[in-house]
């Protein structure tokens, strides 16, 4: 299984939507880290983990320009197969998520 | 010189929209020389940062040169809103981008009310505050502030005795409705009140002006933390059109005289 840690890994205070409206943007997400290590775990055929807690917020924008263009790229079936969210805190981000922009 | 005294309340409250504004509406039809009498105004030593911010917001955009008279304190200190100094927020209370470092520090004014992100017991709630803030200058800045070359502006009141944080926001941009019926997204925008327009915007009942239907989520996902009780006493103002949420009256629009831009208060409280 393969990790992302948010908060450690990209920022503790997260943006908006484009790299061009602000710092740490959904698109800056994709592009530098949930790309790459999506397809890792693709071709390596394992889980990808994605641990929450320790960043916020999680707006609509960023989400949507992460993992929603994700599910856009791959299709909802590849994505929702080899991402598996870990939080303690977050549980409602999850959901947002799952139900909302995906 | 244009005076103008100040008589209606220099806090918004569900009850005194309409008042408010209509006094923000004056001051937005003055170029050049203001002075501002608040001789009539009691509690001249509690004038809240949101009112502050919104008239820094038309010295701004209307190249105001500002006078105050008629305050119990130094009249330096309240001229002292502009420029852009307020509550040590030094050169960094306005912008046109998402600036997460800022957003998370004006989030900071939760910690005084004892809402720390780090607690169990209120991680959620921070965690949806902040991302309520986020929203609402994302909303603004990807429908044009930034390309249009104006600023918005942040404040928070902290009331350390009640436990409670009042935010606000404002951009002098094109406002909700006027987003829509310049995205020119059928005769429908034409047709509506705004009232109706920024209901059904919140609401997630149209589409984005921005015609991507990937978009379009930040005004309800808003409206959806309001309603889940993470916020209180919210109100948004958008060209005509007010609409406030409390958890005692629910939903109520009403039409207002223009406003420029588009407003929002709100509160967090340590409950």
């Amino acid at each position: 299984m393969k990790h992302i840690k948010i908060s450690k890994e990209f920022s503790q205070n997260l943006g908006g939507r484009f790299i061009s409206l602000g710092d740490f943007s959904g698109e800056k997400f994709y592009n530098e880290i949930l790309k790459p290590k999506f397809e890792e775990a693709k071709n390596e055929g394992v889980d990808l983990a994605i641990d929450l807690d320790g960043a916020s917020p999680y707006g609509s924008s960023f989400l949507d320009e992460s993992f929603g263009r994700l599910k856009r790229e791959y299709g909802e079936e590849s994505v929702k197969s080899i991402i598996k969210f870990e939080t303690k805190n977050y549980p409602h981000v999850v959901e947002l998520i799952e139900k909302r922009i995906w | 010189m244009k005076e103008i005294s100040i008589k209606s309340d220099i806090e918004l409250r569900g009850d005194n929209v309409r008042k408010y504004f209509a006094f923000f509406n004056m001051i937005s039809n003055v170029k050049g020389d203001l002075l501002l009498n608040f001789s009539k105004v009691s509690r001249k030593n509690e004038i809240p940062n949101s009112y502050k911010m919104l008239i820094s917001a038309f010295i701004e955009k209307n190249k105001l040169n500002l006078r105050v008279t008629g305050l119990s304190v130094e009249d330096s200190r309240f001229e002292a809103v502009h420029p852009r100094k307020i509550d040590n927020w030094g050169d960094d209370w306005n912008f046109s981008e998402i600036q997460p470092h800022v957003i998370s520090g004006i989030m900071q004014g939760l910690k005084r009310i004892g809402i720390n992100i780090n607690n169990p017991r209120f991680s959620e709630k921070y965690e949806r505050a902040e991302a309520l803030l986020t929203e609402i200058v994302a909303n603004a800045t990807e429908h044009g502030i930034q390309s249009r070359n104006i600023n918005y502006w942040i404040t928070c009141d902290v009331d350390t005795k009640n436990k409670v944080a009042h935010f606000a926001f404002v951009d002098l941009g094109i406002g909700i409705a006027g987003s829509h019926r310049e995205a020119g997204i059928g005769l429908w925008g034409f047709l509506k009140s705004d009232c109706r327009v920024v209901k059904d915007s919140f609401e997630g009942l149209i589409p984005s002006s921005t015609k991507n239907p990937d978009r379009g989520k930040g005004l309800p996902e808003i409206y959806r933390i309001v309603k889940n009780g993470y916020v209180d006493d919210f109100i948004v103002v958008s060209n005509r059109a007010a609409m406030i949420y409390n958890e005692s009256i629910g939903l109520q629009t009403l039409s207002i005289s223009n406003f420029h831009g588009t407003y929002y208060k709100w509160t967090v409280k340590n409950n």
